[in-house]
Order: structure tokens, then C-alpha cells, then sequence
């Protein structure tokens, strides 16, 4: 079969796309040849002509809408204005081999991350090393001191996890941030492979893709292997703030999938150390929690007394062993952005390997020389606060006025031990349907892994939430922020 | 040798039915090296269990929950405690260097973080900032906490509501007024400054003495002195703690202590009324 | 196993929607006995009698006028018991159990929360009351379609009913007690018998008993025989004595026992349907009958409680 180039595609999607000489195409190579892994696609897609391709795209929204995805904007009144994520048709293909080795990284990092999290609460050997200093570890918002000295089931922290990758025009991963607190967008990719499959079934026959549906199967298995020591049959749930939280959607799907209850923190209640949801028979005992409710939320009577999403009690159950809770509360404070740096130390520390994946290179803010170096390269480095998500309160200095970056630099030198600074990391892109050009486009993507821990097995969801930055130029990827995201394949060639 | 006869009494009014709720207390006397529990007995008008367990510094808590409605809830707490006549040092037990290499040693900081990190309770701002006691070179640890002793019992003067428990340091010292746990946070945020450990302390005075907070639950601070372990200290009142202070526990500030804390079901008024007794045999 | 947040939204949403439905029905056959009505003063009378149906408390004072009315008994999002404010929380009850029921009965409730929500005060003004009233009553029968056949009739299945129930029975007696007390009214306006009759009908219309109750009768019913229709009568849905039994009935499929200690729900409710279900119509004519229905009222919602905090309350 000829290989295909840019350019070969007639009357089709494809036919202005642009290449940047300076990016790094996931799609098509710097001499316009089409990447090998991408060769089927790209010829299926040069087929369709623009008016053929809109009508596949309305498909698959009606389809998102069929299957309930959404997310609700609320204001003060009632009404609930109902959206679908903006979803790109064209999948991003990761071969088995690339795929391995993120795979193995992500594992890697995961494993360190849960040994650095049972040390920080425990024995402090790490500190005591002078690897990573103390503090910086309790000075951040997220060390949770509950937690010292307790034991969760199995020794596991980080249940689920969500790495959040992405490819460097070196053609090298880089991990952006280990997201272990209470990461979300799993959802998304099971239903984004739900549609694709609808709207593309023929190119499934012809790309051995890895299947991505057993993850509700894998999940519920890892959520009751950690049940507490005794119980055989564990009661799971679900707990959700409620139908006001924008991941709402994700929390009932989750719930649905697996076959349990979704519960919120008003339907559970503690009683001398044991939980219990209300029924309509009376109190059930729960076993296992797994939480989408933040560490602040979910205990008033030991974090925010005002917290109406949380149980009274349930901190004392969960130390008492009594209940589990997925994530680990305290978990955050392996993912504050200033730890992030040290996440290379802890690998070699813990396990006594080379990391596998790379990490970014960064600047603690708090650290004088650092600091220095910010204040006078702030236009070209992103800056972000350490302990938000989403891509929150960050700055990116190439794209910033004179005076964003002036009143920035304010804003962090009031409060050093918040900020930390990165080279901008130029994002790989990938071909991209742009509604308002109706043609493909080159536009920044990254791919966040979901991974999962039980007592005796890790895994990994084959491919991930690939995000796309759907505004020209755009780095910023996080829905919230007009990001879009694309089906990911792991193909076996 | 002294014998104390204590009682806790709490007393709580809702303007409508609270659906549910739960409280806890933190009002029994802790058993240390210089005091111990001879008896005790608790009483709740709910007349439910009373749920007991240790919080993150090992205190004991009675919890009690009520799952149906109640428009009132009264506890009472009574206990015989023995505690011994208590040898107080009169300077420090090592030498200014040897406190220096203990203090400033990272293993300590790492064992001692809870009570050196800043709470939002315990930090002071701005101007307040300014108004740290610095301890000097040549000053040793005790020295340094009798002195501040005296600088902090001088900053404010002793007046009831004006502060409440949520006040902070920062806020007591720019009002320079307050009750006996401001006094405690300014002790305790300017002595963590110091790199000094220093937590907060819940319990009962001697009501036979004149002593300044003693019809109320009293809150003192702990300082840690190397060489000799956690010395209890009083800005209220300028004193050290002697046998008659009932200590009931200590934590990093005031949120860690706080002798009631209750959860309820409800969006009503209420109304809290609270008694100590403490009399010495 | 059903969490009793979620029983608590279904059984409120039983209840939103068949008040609802109520509203509109009682709303347009009003508003339609105006056009033909045997009484000069008509309007007013008929705005006292929706008043007082549906419970509000309305000042007529001078900036009062006939629009406004018909906004606020149908589109005020302020007044909580407007149409619109009832398939609202209607529709947020569903909302908050949407994972126990049908896409199908879903849909059908969302469709109709979009109906009134997107409704216009121009469009009630160019479609009139009555049309929108109309199509209310038409949304409210495909969710009930959807209700009945697209469910398990299963706990959750019988939870919405015993609030449905619980509505009706509450609806229908507010229905008989405000028509008695507008037939008092006529008839201190010295109105002659007529208007007794022709009330009778309007309420047995605003029940959906007409046809049926001239079938049974054989005859127009009289005011006499149109309430003992709607409270005595065993076969029509209607009927106070067919809720009950029915609430009775629903409670057996979520009840965990068989027998039941006196102070229970299922006590109560059996009690009370046993009262209904053996009462004749010559015990209650020996009543007041507005003391009789005002009874009835409290009854039903003493019992919606005692449902609430047995299997309901979270």
C-alpha cells in the first residue's frame, strides 16, 4: 500500500491544514508523510468532503446528548443550561509500544507517590534524608495531619490517580502534574469511545484498538479489594456533593456502571465508628467510600465545621478501620506543584530506579536563586499556584501584557511558597476539526492517564482523556477553559 | 498532693426541632505524669450512649449523637483528680549552645512540625508581625519564655466579649483585648516564630485562688523546653503551671481544643450556656 | 435497596406533579364555566374559588387585574403553588432520583418542566389560560403513561404512587370543600337552586367524575350524590376511599413486616382506609361536611408525615 502525504487528499477536511515547522505533529511527520500509525485514518478522513464530515460531527453530538453527557451551568435560578464537552472525531492514536512505556512510568510514579505519602504521615525517612525537606511537606495545604499515623487497607493512598502527560517537540512525555486527590474526566472516555464507535465502526474493524470498556469492571474490583480487613462482601458507594457539581454526570455514570449507590453526605450518618447510608429499610452499613468530595468537605466535626457536603464522624470510622476511603484523605499533598519537583528523587529514593517518564523542569518560587530567576524570565515561563487545578490562577509569561506579568510578579512575591515556575513545554498537536474553518487544523493536545491501585494489582486505562486546546495557539487544555478532547487509541501495529 | 473535684455543665436551647445532631466533648482531665483520674461520671439528657475515643493527640472525646428530634440538650462532665506537687524549673536544663543544636537539628523540626507550623489562628500579620519578642543570642530558651510571659500578659488586657473563639491572634493583638485563649495564641504564634514549640492547653484553675479565667475552662500554653520536655505556661495570669492547673488536653491552637463542638440538622437559633466548678480538697 | 433521599424525591414528585395537574384541570374548567355561567358577578366568584383551592393568600387591591392573575396562578415563579413552580419542583425531585427511573418517564417530565418553563406571559395572553392549562394537563398524562408503563412496580415505583395518592386525596377534598362553601356563598347571594347543580357539576368536572358519576347515577348527579361520588365511591381513582386503600396498598410493597404495632404508619394507614372503605353516605350526611373534609385533609397529610419520617426522612 503507498504511503500517504499531505497534500494527497483531494476535496476533503484536509485540504488547507497547515504545518508549524516548530511544532511536534502527532500526525504527520516534517516532510508532510503521514505517521505510519496514522496512515488508515488519515485516509479514511481525506475521503470525506467538508459536508459529509459535519454530518458524522452532528451524529456523534446527538449521540453525546442520547447518552446524558453533560454538564449543567447553574445560576441563581432554577433553570440549568445543558451542555455537551466539545469532542473531535479524529482519535489520537498511541502505538502499543509508546503506550508500554508510558505505562510502565505511570506505574512507576504511582507506586513512589503512595511510598512518599505512607512516609510523609509516618516514619518521615525521606525528610529525615534531607531528599525532600520537611518543609515544604508540611507547609503545604494538603498535608492532611488526620492522617498521620494511620494505616489505610493494603497501605494503598492513591487508589486512583490521574497523570497528566504531555509530548514535547523533542518527541519525549513529560508528566505535567500527578493529579492524586480526586481526578476526573474517566467518564469522558468511556462514553467519547461509546460514540466513536457508533459513528466510525468500520475503523475499528480495521485498527486493533485496546478495549477501554472493562474500566468500570476494574475499578468496582480495586474499590472492594481495599474494603476493610473482615469483610468479604464490602457495600461500595459513590459519594457525590450532589447534583449541583459540575462532575455530577461523572459521579452517576461511575455509580451506574459499577452497579452501586450513589449516595451524598446526607444520606450517610456515623454511629460509635461505623457509617451507615439511610434507607427505606433503615441504616446500611457502608464499607467502602469512594469520594468525590474534597479532603476539606468531607468530616465537619474535623475540617470545615460549615461543610454540608460532608458526614460528621466519618474521619474517626475511617482511622478506626471501619471504613475506606478512596482516595486517601491527605493524598494532595503529593500533588502540590512545589512536590512535584522532588517526584524523581522520591522514584529513586523508594524504589531505587530511574524514573521513567520526565518531569518539567521547575522552579520553586520559594527558594531564593529560583525566585530570582523568575522575576526576571517571566515572560518565558508559565507560573502556577501549587495547590489548584484546572489550570486555575496560572499565567503563561509569552502570552502575557507587560502588565499581567508585572501584577503577577506582585501577586507572587506576596506569597513565594505558592507559586512555582516552568519553561513553556510546547505541547504536541494534532489534526483537529475546527467548526469555524471547516477544515483540520494543528492544534495542542495532552493525554491524561487514569490508573488504579488495589490491594494487589495496578492498572492502567488503555489510552486516557486526550485534551485538545481548541483555540489557535491555545496551551491550555482544561475543559473549563474552552478545551475540547478526542477519543485515544492504543493500536497494536 | 491535691484533690480536685471538677464539673463541666453544658446546657443548649433551640428556637425550633433540630432534626439530628451529634456533639462532642473535650472537657476530661487528661492523665499525665502529674495528674490522674480517681473517678468520674457523665450524664447527657438525651440519655444515649456516650461514644468515647481519642482524637490525633490522644485525648479521649465523649461523643454523643441523638438520629431524632430535641429542642434541648444539657451534659454534664464530673471527675476526682489527684495531681502532684509539681517541681518547676527555675532556668534552663542545658546550655544555650546545646539548645541551639537541638532546636535547629531538622530531625526536630520534623518531630515537632505540628507544633511549630503556622495556624490561621496563630499567625500574626503585618504590623503584629513587627511586634514579635525576639529571643536574643545569648538568651536561653527559659529566659526567653519568661519574658515573653511577661510581654504578652502586658499586650493585652482581660476583657470578656470582645473576642470570640474564632478570634485570632492577629485580631486580639490590634484590639489589644481578649480572654485567656488570645492570650495563648499570641504566646504561641510569637514563640513558634522563635522555632520554639509551643501548643495550647484546655483545662481547669483552681477556683479556691484569685486567678484570672478560673470560673471558665482556662487555656494556658505549653512551651517546649530542651532538656526538660514541655513546660506549661500562663500569660493570663504571668505564671507558670502549677498543681492548680487541671490540664484536659492541647493541640496546635484553640480549634484542636475546643470542649464542644456540635453537628446538627437545623438552621435555628440557639442558645449556649456553660458552668465549671472546681473545688479543691 | 432505596436510599431514603432518593424515596423522599420520588415521593415529592408524585406529589408536585399530580398537584399540578389539579391546578390546571380546576383552573380550566373554571375559567370555562365563566363563559356560560348563571351568575352576573362571575369573575370574582371564580377568582375566590381558584384562590381558595389552591391555598394562597391574594390581595385585591387596585393594581389587581385579570392578567395578573392568570400569571400568578400559572407562571409566577414567585408563588410557590403556580403551575409552573409545581412541575419545577417537580422536575428537580426527578432530578435528584434520575438514576431509579426510565429515560422514558424522564424525558416525558423534562419535556414538560420545558413546557412551562418556556412558556411566555405573551403566550398566555395570545393562547389564554385555558389553552395553556390544556396542554399542563396533556403533559401530565404522558408522564403519567410513562409513569405506569415504563417502570418496575417495584418500591421506588410505589413510593411516587403513595405521593400521587396522597396528592389526589388531598386535591379532590380541597376541590368538594371549596365548591360547598362557593354553593353557601351563591346562595347567600340569594342565587336560586340552579347554581347548586350546576356547582355540583363544575366540581365533579374538575375531577374528572362527571361522565363516570352520571353513569353510575344515571342521572345528573345532585351536589349530594357528587360528593358521595367522590369520597365513598370504591372504583373511581378519584375517590377519597379509592386513594386511600391504594395508598394502603403501595405502603405493603415497601412495609418490611407483615403485622404492624399501632402508632405505625401502616397502623395509621390502615386504619384510616378501613374508616373510608366501610363509612356510608348516611353517616357522613349526619356531618358538617366542611368539618368533614377539613378532617379528611388533615388526616391525609398527618399520614404524608408519618410516611416521611418512617421511610423518607435523611
Amino acid at each position: 500500500m503507498a504511503e500517504l502525504y499531505l497534500g494527497e487528499t483531494k476535496n476533503s477536511v484536509f485540504d488547507t491544514y497547515k504545518q508549524d515547522p516548530k511544532l511536534f505533529d502527532e500526525v504527520i511527520q516534517a516532510d508532510g508523510k503521514v505517521k505510519k500509525h496514522y496512515q488508515k485514518i488519515v485516509k479514511h478522513f481525506g475521503k470525506l468532503a467538508v459536508e459529509e464530515y459535519q454530518k458524522l460531527d452532528e451524529f456523534a453530538k446527538i449521540s453525546f446528548f442520547n447518552q446524558g453527557v453533560t454538564f449543567a451551568v447553574y445560576s441563581d435560578t432554577l433553570k440549568g443550561v445543558e451542555r455537551i464537552f466539545p469532542f473531535d472525531l479524529m482519535p489520537r492514536i498511541i502505538t502499543a509500544l509508546e503506550w508500554e512505556h508510558i505505562e510502565l512510568g505511570v506505574i512507576q510514579r504511582n507506586k513512589a507517590i503512595n511510598m512518599f505519602l505512607y512516609d510523609i504521615y509516618h516514619e518521615k525517612r525521606i525528610m529525615r534524608d534531607g531528599v525532600v525537606p520537611a518543609q515544604l511537606v508540611f507547609s503545604s495545604n494538603f498535608y492532611n495531619r488526620e492522617m498521620i499515623g494511620v494505616n489505610p487497607p493494603g497501605g494503598i493512598y492513591t487508589h486512583i490517580c490521574g497523570t497528566d502527560l504531555i509530548r514535547h517537540k523533542d518527541g519525549e512525555y513529560y508528566v505535567l502534574e500527578d493529579n492524586v486527590r480526586t481526578p476526573s474526566g474517566v467518564s469522558y472516555v468511556l462514553s467519547n469511545r461509546e460514540t466513536m464507535k457508533k459513528v466510525f465502526s468500520n475503523l475499528f474493524l480495521s485498527h486493533n484498538v485496546q478495549p477501554i470498556d472493562d474500566y468500570p469492571q476494574q475499578l468496582l474490583e480495586m474499590i472492594s479489594s481495599v474494603a476493610p480487613d473482615g469483610i468479604d462482601d464490602p457495600t461500595c458507594v459513590v459519594m457525590s456533593p450532589g447534583m449541583y457539581n459540575s462532575a455530577y454526570y461523572e459521579h452517576s455514570f461511575l455509580a451506574q456502571s459499577m452497579g452501586i449507590q450513589l449516595v451524598e453526605g446526607r444520606d450517610l450518618f456515623v454511629d460509635k465508628n461505623f457509617v451507615y447510608m439511610k434507607t427505606i429499610r433503615g441504616p446500611q452499613r457502608v464499607d467502602v467510600i469512594y469520594r468525590r468530595v474534597d479532603d476539606d468537605f468531607i468530616d465537619p466535626l474535623v475540617y470545615r465545621p460549615d461543610s454540608m457536603l460532608g458526614v460528621p464522624g466519618i474521619m474517626g470510622a475511617y482511622k478506626a478501620g471501619n471504613v475506606t476511603i478512596i482516595n486517601a484523605p491527605g493524598t494532595g499533598a503529593a500533588d502540590d506543584k512545589a512536590v512535584y519537583i522532588y517526584v524523581p528523587e522520591i522514584i529513586r529514593y523508594y524504589l531505587g530506579e530511574e524514573p521513567i517518564l520526565k518531569n518539567v523542569k521547575t522552579y520553586r518560587c520559594e527558594l531564593q536563586e529560583d525566585f530570582d530567576f523568575v522575576m526576571s524570565n517571566m515572560h518565558n515561563l508559565v507560573v502556577k499556584p501549587v495547590d489548584e487545578s484546572g489550570g486555575y490562577g496560572i499565567l503563561i509569561g509569552s502570552k502575557a501584557s507587560k502588565a499581567e506579568i508585572d501584577k503577577f510578579k506582585k501577586v507572587v512575591s506576596g506569597n513565594r511558597r505558592k507559586y512555582i515556575a516552568q519553561p513553556i513545554m510546547s505541547l504536541s498537536v494534532h489534526s483537529t476539526f475546527i467548526e469555524s474553518e471547516a477544515n483540520f487544523e494543528q492544534r495542542h493536545i495532552d493525554l491524561r492517564t487514569f490508573s488504579l491501585m488495589g490491594r494487589h494489582k495496578q492498572f492502567v486505562l488503555k489510552g486516557g482523556l486526550s485534551r485538545v486546546a481548541l483555540k489557535r495557539g491555545s496551551l491550555v487544555v482544561n475543559s473549563s477553559q474552552g478545551g475540547g478532547s478526542k477519543d485515544t487509541w492504543v493500536i497494536e501495529e | 498532693m491535691a484533690l480536685y473535684t471538677i464539673e463541666y455543665q453544658s446546657q443548649s436551647q433551640y428556637s425550633e426541632e433540630v432534626l439530628e445532631g451529634i456533639f462532642e466533648f473535650n472537657v476530661r482531665p487528661c492523665s499525665d505524669d502529674s495528674q490522674i483520674i480517681i473517678e468520674e461520671a457523665s450524664k447527657n439528657s438525651f440519655m444515649e450512649a456516650i461514644f468515647q475515643f481519642k482524637n490525633l493527640f490522644g485525648f479521649q472525646i465523649n461523643r454523643i449523637r441523638k438520629a431524632d428530634k430535641f429542642k434541648e440538650f444539657a451534659y454534664t462532665y464530673r471527675a476526682k483528680v489527684q495531681k502532684k506537687k509539681m517541681r518547676l524549673p527555675s532556668k534552663s536544663a542545658l546550655s544555650i549552645a546545646e539548645e541551639r543544636a537541638e532546636l535547629e537539628s531538622p530531625e526536630f523540626y520534623i518531630d515537632h512540625h505540628l507544633f511549630l507550623r503556622k495556624s490561621p489562628l496563630t499567625t500574626l500579620k503585618g504590623d503584629n508581625a513587627s511586634k514579635v519578642l525576639e529571643r536574643k543570642e545569648n538568651t536561653s530558651v527559659f529566659e526567653y519564655l519568661m519574658k515573653l510571659n511577661h510581654y504578652v500578659h502586658m499586650m493585652l488586657s482581660y476583657t470578656k466579649n470582645v473576642t470570640q473563639a474564632s478570634t485570632t491572634a492577629d485580631e486580639a493583638l490590634s484590639l489589644k483585648k481578649g480572654v485567656c485563649q488570645d492570650y495563648a495564641h499570641i504566646f504561641i504564634a510569637m514563640a513558634r516564630s522563635q522555632g520554639i514549640p509551643c501548643r495550647y492547653v484546655s483545662g481547669y484553675l483552681n477556683q479556691g485562688k484569685k486567678f484570672q479565667g478560673a470560673a471558665f475552662m482556662h487555656a494556658w500554653v505549653e512551651a517546649y523546653l530542651p532538656g526538660y520536655g514541655w513546660l506549661g505556661i500562663d500569660p493570663t495570669n504571668e505564671l507558670l503551671a502549677d498543681d492548680n492547673y487541671i490540664k484536659v488536653s492541647h493541640g496546635a491552637d484553640y480549634l484542636d481544643c475546643s470542649p464542644i463542638k456540635g453537628i446538627l440538622k437545623s438552621s435555628c437559633e440557639n442558645k449556649n450556656t456553660y458552668q465549671v466548678k472546681v473545688t479543691a480538697q | 435497596m432505596m436510599l431514603s433521599r432518593i424515596a423522599n424525591s420520588l415521593f415529592w414528585m408524585g406529589r408536585y406533579l399530580e398537584r399540578a395537574d389539579h391546578a390546571a384541570r380546576y383552573i380550566r374548567v373554571h375559567y370555562y364555566s365563566t363563559l356560560d355561567a348563571p351568575l352576573a358577578s362571575k369573575h370574582d366568584f371564580i377568582v375566590d374559588s381558584i384562590i381558595a383551592m389552591m391555598g394562597m393568600e391574594v390581595k385585591k387591591d387596585k393594581s389587581f387585574n385579570e392578567e395578573k392573575f392568570n400569571n400568578l396562578i400559572t407562571l409566577d415563579e414567585g408563588n410557590p403553588v403556580s403551575i409552573r413552580s409545581s412541575v419545577a419542583y417537580a422536575r428537580e425531585n426527578a432530578r435528584g432520583a434520575r438514576d431509579s427511573m426510565s429515560g422514558e418517564l424522564w424525558g416525558a417530565i423534562n419535556r414538560y418542566y420545558h413546557f412551562t418553563n418556556g412558556y411566555s406571559e405573551k403566550d398566555l395572553i395570545k393562547n389564554g389560560i385555558y389553552g395553556f392549562c390544556e396542554r399542563v394537563n396533556e403533559h401530565a398524562s404522558v408522564v403519567s403513561a410513562a409513569l405506569e408503563n415504563t417502570l418496575m412496580h417495584n418500591a421506588g415505583w410505589a413510593i411516587v404512587k403513595m405521593g400521587i395518592h396522597i396528592e389526589r386525596a388531598s386535591q379532590v377534598a380541597r376541590i368538594m370543600n371549596t365548591k360547598v362553601k362557593d354553593i353557601k356563598k351563591l346562595e347567600k347571594l340569594k342565587s336560586n337552586r340552579s347554581s347548586e347543580s350546576y356547582e355540583a357539576v363544575t366540581m365533579l368536572k374538575s375531577a374528572e367524575a362527571f361522565d363516570m358519576s352520571k353513569m353510575y347515577y344515571r342521572t345528573v348527579p345532585n351536589l349530594e350524590e357528587a360528593l358521595e361520588f367522590l369520597i365513598l365511591n370504591k372504583e373511581f381513582p378519584k375517590s377519597i376511599a379509592y386513594n386511600l386503600r391504594h395508598i394502603h396498598h403501595n405502603l405493603g410493597k415497601i412495609s418490611p413486616q407483615k403485622f404492624h404495632d399501632s402508632g405505625s404508619v401502616e397502623f395509621e394507614i390502615g386504619k384510616l382506609h378501613t374508616y373510608y372503605h366501610y363509612l356510608t353516605w348516611e353517616e357522613v350526611k349526619e356531618k358538617n361536611i366542611t368539618e368533614f373534609l377539613d378532617e379528611t385533609i388533615r388526616s391525609v397529610y398527618k399520614l404524608a408525615r408519618s410516611l416521611e419520617s418512617t421511610y423518607m426522612s435523611y
